[in-house]
C-alpha cells in the first residue's frame, strides 16, 4: 500500500519535474549568445536572498532599473510596470516576472527595497527588487542600454527604459521613456507568449 | 654573504614596483572643468564655472597592446574571438587578428588592440587588478593641467583628416604629455567606464535624450567651449557607442589606484 | 449678369482646383495609405533619379553608406571628404509626398567618425538625427512619413556639425507633390559648399580641414558638387536649343549662402527655397540659404556655353563656384547677336586682384619642369576663364590655343599677366573687350605658367624665366 503510494508519488514527482523542466526551457539547454543571463552576477533580493537573474529563465521578465530615493521618474516606471501587471490576461500572469534592479546599492539595502515593494503593493511572489555590487549593476545597465550617473543633487540622472526579456533572457522589446500608456509593451508581451507556445 | 643577500633583496624591492609602475603613471589630484555642462533639473541654465574635483589615480601610459590582450585571452578562453558571447561583443570582435590566438605578425604585438567591446576592455582591466578610467578621469588626464592643448588639438584635427590606416603604428611613439601619458590622441579612440553619459540630459523623460546632446542645438548649448571641435568629436563618438560595439580604431587603457 | 455671377465663382473654383496637388495637406499625407514597398533609386550629382511614376504612396527603402574618402578638391589639391554615398554632394533621393521612408544609415567600418543624418524633409526631433547616430562599422534604421512636398537638404548633424558639413556631408531629397512636376527635357543636380583648408587656395598636396578658418567663415574654396571644375568642360551639363532645363540646386554650406545665377539665362520659373506652392517667374538671380535649396527652370533660347555661378563673384572666379551648361544646336541670331560683355568681372577693390602667394613652391630647373609646374598653376588660376583646352570662351575670354597674340610678342604676354589688360584685343581674328586681372603670383609661378601655355595647343614653345618676369615687373 505505502510502497504503491510512494511509487505513485515518485512518478508524479518525476512527471511534474519533467513538465517543469520543459516549461523552464530546460536549464540544460545552452543559453543563446544574446541572453542577459550570460551575465553571471549574484544579486540579493528584498528578502535578503541571494540569486542570479538566470533563476527567472523560463519566464517572461519585465525588467527596469532605478533607485528608491528617486523623486518622480522611478515611481513612474514602477507605475508603468504595475499597469502592465494589472492588464495581463490571467493565464499569462503566472508566466511573467517583474524585476527592479537598484542603481544605488549603497543606499538600497534589502530592507529599503522591501519597504519600497510594500509601498507599491506589488505581488512579491512575482516581483523581485534586487541589489548588487557596482560592477554588476553597470554590466547589466550596459547590456540593457540603460544610462545613469550621479547628479549634483545626490541622486541619479538616468534613462527610463522598461525591457521585456523572453524565456531565454534575450531582449524582446524595450519601452523608452515614460509613456502615456504601456499598451504597446503589453501587446508585445502577449504576442511573445503566443509565439512561444 | 649576508650583505649580498640583502642587496639582492633590496634590488628586488626596487625592481618589481618599478617594472609595474612604468606601465602606468600617477595623475595627481586636481580640478576638472567638464566639457559637457549639465543643467540640473529645474535649473534655467547650466552652472557656469563648474569644476569637479578629481582624486589622484593611475592611468596606463599607452593604450593596451595586442600582445597584452593576447596574453589575456590565452588565459581567459571565454574572451576569445570564437567563443565570446554576442551579448558581450559584436561580430567584428578582434577582427584585426588572424584567429583566436594568432596575430597578423610580430609587429602587431606592439600596436594598440582594437575591435574590443566595453565588456572585453573591462574584463581585461579587471584581470590586471585595474579598471577602466571614468570619462572625467580620462578627459582630466588629457587636459594635462592646461599644458600642450594646442598640440592636442592639432594632432586631433590631423588625425580626423586622415582616413583609417590599415595598420596602426606601435604604441608609445606619439605625443607625450606632462603626466607622462602617450598617445592619448592621434592613435585610437578609447573606451571609458561611463562613456555614454555625455549623451544624457538631466531631462530624462525625453525618450530620444540619447542623441539630444550629441548633435546640433543640444551640443552647442551645453558645452564649455563650442570651438573645441576635437572634444565634440570625442564625446560624439562615445555617444554613438553601445557596450557590445567594437570598431577598427577603438581601443582602451586601464586606470587604477595611485 | 447671371452669366458673370456664375463665371467668377467658376473661375475662382477652377483656379483653386488648378492649384496643383501641391496643396495636399499634412493631415492628408499622414493619412495616405502605404501600398507596397520599393528600393529607392538614388543618383550621384549632377544626375537625378527619374520622376516618380506611381500615383500612390509607398514604402521607400533607402540605404546610404557613409564613407570617409580622400579625393580631389582642386587640381593637385587632395582633401579627406566625409560623404553620403562616396561623393560630395550625397546621393539625390527622390520620393513622393505621403511616402513612408525607411532610412538605413550605414557607417562603413573603415571610417573614423560617428555620423548621423538630419533630413529637412522630416517632421521629428533632429530631422532623424535623433535616432541615427551611428558608430563606425554599424548601421541605424529609422523611418518617417513625407508630409510636405519640396526640395530639402539633408546633412550630417553630429557634433561638431559645422565640421561634418564642411567636409561634404550634405545632399538633397526631393519630395514630389502628388501630381509630380511639369515635364522638362533635362533635370540636373547641383550643390554648393564652402571648404576650409589649412593652406591657401591652390596650395598643392593633402590639405587638412582648418577649424580656425571655418569658425571665421573664411573659406579657401567655394565649389559646386565637391570640387573645383567638377562640372566644366567635358563634365559640363548639356542641353539642346529649345529644350527646357530644370536645376535642383542646394547649398550645403556650412556657412555661405548662394546668389545663384546662370550667366546668359533668365529663370523662367523659380521655386524659391525649394517650396512647391509659390513659384516666381522671370528671375535673374535667386538666393539659396545655407541649408536650403531652390528649383530653377528655363528654356534654352540660344546655343553656347552658359556659366553657372554663385554671383558673389570672387567665389565663382577665384574659389571655384563655377559650373557650365553647354547648349548645342542651330544658333538663333535674333535672340542673341553674338556680342556680350556679361563675363567681365571686377574683383573688389582696385582692378588688381591679388592671389595668395604659394609657400615654398619648388623652383623649376629645366623647361620640362617649368611646364609641369606651370600646368598646375594654370589649372588653379587661368583655367576657369581660358578653359582646360586653352580655347577660352567665344566673346568672353580669348583663346590661348594657337594664339597669334601670344606667339607674336613674348614680352607683351608677360606684361599682360603681370599688369593686367583692359580694352579691346584681337586674337585669332576675333575681338574681345574684357578685363584680365593682374596676377601677383611669384616670378617663378608666372614663368612656369607662361612657359606651359607656350608649350601647349600648338603655340610657339618659348620659355619664360623668372628673371624675365622680374624685369617686366620692375618696369610696371
Amino acid at each position: 500500500m505505502i510502497a504503491r503510494a510512494a511509487a505513485l508519488c515518485l512518478a508524479a514527482f518525476v512527471a511534474i519535474s519533467a513538465i517543469a523542466a520543459v516549461r523552464a526551457g530546460d536549464a540544460a539547454a545552452p543559453l543563446p549568445g544574446d541572453s542577459l543571463y550570460n551575465l553571471d552576477a549574484l544579486w540579493t533580493n528584498q528578502d535578503g536572498v541571494p540569486l542570479k537573474l538566470s533563476r527567472m529563465r523560463g519566464k517572461f521578465v519585465v525588467v527596469a532599473m532605478g533607485y528608491t530615493n528617486c523623486p518622480d521618474l522611478c515611481p513612474a516606471i514602477v507605475a508603468d510596470m504595475l499597469w502592465i501587471d494589472a492588464h495581463l490576461p490571467r493565464d499569462l500572469a503566472a508566466r511573467v516576472r517583474f524585476a527592479f534592479v537598484s542603481i544605488d546599492p549603497k543606499r538600497d539595502t534589502p530592507p529599503k527595497l522591501k519597504a519600497f515593494a510594500e509601498a507599491f503593493g506589488v505581488d512579491q511572489t512575482r516581483w523581485t527588487f534586487l541589489t548588487g555590487d557596482d560592477d554588476s549593476v553597470r554590466d547589466l545597465a550596459e547590456a540593457l542600454g540603460f544610462r545613469y550617473r550621479r547628479n549634483a543633487q545626490g541622486g541619479f540622472d538616468h534613462s527610463a527604459i522598461i525591457s521585456l526579456l523572453d524565456e531565454d533572457g534575450e531582449i524582446a522589446f524595450q519601452q523608452n521613456g515614460v509613456a502615456a500608456s504601456s499598451q504597446e509593451f503589453l501587446s508585445k508581451l502577449e504576442t511573445l507568449a503566443q509565439s512561444a507556445d | 654573504m649576508r650583505g649580498a643577500g640583502w642587496a639582492a633583496f633590496a634590488a628586488l624591492l626596487v625592481a618589481s614596483p618599478a617594472a609595474a609602475e612604468s606601465r602606468s603613471a600617477v595623475v595627481p589630484a586636481g580640478f576638472y572643468a567638464p566639457f559637457e555642462r549639465v543643467k540640473a533639473v529645474g535649473a534655467a541654465s547650466p552652472a557656469t564655472e563648474e569644476t569637479v574635483p578629481v582624486p589622484a589615480f593611475r592611468l596606463d601610459v599607452t593604450p593596451v597592446t595586442n600582445g597584452e590582450f593576447l596574453a589575456f585571452v590565452t588565459e581567459h578562453a571565454e574572451w576569445r574571438r570564437s567563443t565570446i558571447k554576442p551579448l558581450l561583443a559584436d561580430a567584428h570582435y578582434l577582427r584585426r587578428w588572424t584567429d583566436d590566438l594568432t596575430l597578423v605578425d610580430e609587429a602587431q604585438r606592439n600596436e594598440p588592440v582594437t575591435n574590443v567591446s566595453w565588456f572585453a576592455a573591462r574584463a581585461y582591466c579587471r584581470a590586471q587588478g585595474k579598471r577602466l578610467p571614468t570619462t572625467t578621469e580620462w578627459e582630466y588626464a588629457l587636459a594635462d593641467a592646461g599644458r600642450g592643448q594646442d598640440e592636442v588639438r592639432r594632432i586631433s584635427l590631423e588625425w580626423f583628416a586622415k582616413p583609417n590606416a590599415q595598420r596602426l603604428g606601435p604604441v608609445g611613439a606619439g605625443y607625450r604629455n606632462g603626466y607622462g601619458l602617450v598617445d592619448m590622441v592621434g592613435l585610437v579612440w578609447e573606451w571609458t567606464l561611463d562613456y555614454d553619459v555625455f549623451a544624457m540630459s538631466a531631462e530624462t523623460r525625453d525618450p530620444n535624450g540619447k542623441d539630444a546632446a550629441a548633435f546640433c542645438g543640444g551640443a552647442a548649448a551645453g558645452v564649455r567651449d563650442p570651438n573645441d571641435y576635437p572634444a565634440f568629436m570625442r564625446f560624439s563618438l562615445r555617444a554613438s557607442l553601445k557596450a557590445s560595439d567594437t570598431a577598427d580604431n577603438l581601443g582602451f587603457r586601464c586606470a587604477g589606484n595611485p | 449678369m447671371k452669366g458673370r455671377q456664375i463665371f467668377i465663382p467658376f473661375v475662382l473654383a477652377a483656379s483653386l482646383a488648378a492649384l496643383p496637388a501641391l496643396a495636399a495637406t499634412r493631415e492628408e499625407n499622414l493619412a495616405d495609405p502605404i501600398i507596397g514597398e520599393e528600393n529607392a533609386v538614388l543618383a550621384d550629382a549632377p544626375n537625378v533619379p527619374p520622376p516618380i511614376a506611381r500615383d500612390h504612396a509607398t514604402k521607400v527603402i533607402v540605404h546610404i553608406e557613409v564613407k570617409e574618402v580622400v579625393g580631389r578638391l582642386a587640381d593637385g589639391v587632395n582633401y579627406t571628404f566625409w560623404t553620403f554615398g562616396g561623393k560630395v554632394p550625397g546621393k539625390f533621393i527622390r520620393i513622393r509626398e505621403g511616402d513612408l521612408v525607411e532610412m538605413h544609415l550605414d557607417n562603413h567600418p573603415d571610417n573614423k567618425m560617428p555620423h548621423n543624418i538630419d533630413l529637412h524633409a522630416v517632421n521629428g526631433p533632429g530631422g532623424g538625427a535623433a535616432g541615427s547616430l551611428t558608430a563606425p562599422g554599424h548601421s541605424s534604421v529609422f523611418s518617417f512619413k513625407a508630409l510636405n512636398p519640396g526640395l530639402y537638404v539633408y546633412h550630417c548633424a553630429t557634433a561638431p556639425v559645422a565640421m561634418h558639413v564642411a567636409n561634404g556631408m550634405y545632399g538633397l531629397i526631393l519630395v514630389e507633390p502628388k501630381g509630380g512636376l511639369p515635364k522638362v527635357d533635362h533635370e540636373y543636380y547641383l550643390m554648393q559648399g564652402d571648404f576650409y583648408t589649412q593652406g591657401p587656395n591652390g596650395e598643392q598636396g593633402d590639405e587638412p580641414f582648418s577649424m580656425a578658418k571655418a569658425i571665421d567663415e573664411r573659406p579657401e574654396y567655394v565649389v559646386f558638387n565637391g570640387a573645383v571644375g567638377s562640372t566644366v568642360g567635358d563634365k559640363a551639363l548639356t542641353a539642346k536649343i529649345g529644350e527646357t532645363v530644370r536645376l535642383f540646386v542646394g547649398d550645403g554650406g556650412p556657412n555661405l549662402t548662394s546668389s545663384f545665377h546662370v550667366i546668359g539665362e533668365i529663370f523662367d520659373t523659380v521655386y524659391p527655397e525649394g517650396n512647391m506652392s509659390t513659384p516666381t517667374h522671370e528671375v535673374q538671380t535667386t538666393l539659396i540659404p545655407a541649408g536650403g535649396a531652390a528649383i530653377v527652370e528655363f528654356k534654352m533660347s540660344e546655343v553656347g556655353t552658359f556659366i553657372i555661378v554663385d554671383h558673389s563673384l570672387v567665389r565663382a572666379f577665384n574659389r571655384g563656384a563655377l559650373a557650365q551648361l553647354k547648349v548645342t544646336g542651330e544658333e538663333n541670331k535674333l535672340v542673341y547677336s553674338g556680342k556680350t560683355s556679361d563675363l567681365v568681372y571686377q574683383p573688389e577693390g582696385a582692378g588688381i586682384q591679388v592671389a595668395e602667394l604659394p609657400s615654398n613652391a619648388p623652383s623649376a630647373k629645366s623647361r620640362a619642369e617649368r611646364i609641369t609646374l606651370g600646368s598646375a598653376v594654370f589649372a588653379n588660376n587661368c583655367q576657369a576663364c581660358h578653359q582646360a583646352n586653352g580655347e577660352g570662351i567665344p566673346d568672353a575670354f580669348p583663346p590661348l590655343a594657337k594664339s597669334d597674340f601670344l606667339n607674336a610678342d613674348k614680352l607683351r604676354v608677360i606684361k599682360t599677366v603681370v599688369g593686367g589688360l583692359q580694352g579691346k584685343v584681337t586674337v585669332n581674328g576675333a575681338t574681345f573687350d574684357g578685363v584680365m586681372p593682374a596676377w601677383s603670383l611669384s616670378d617663378e609661378d608666372l614663368a612656369d605658367v607662361i612657359t606651359f601655355v607656350y608649350s601647349a595647343w600648338g603655340n610657339s614653345g618659348q620659355e619664360v624665366t623668372p628673371d624675365e618676369v622680374k624685369a617686366i615687373r620692375g618696369k610696371n
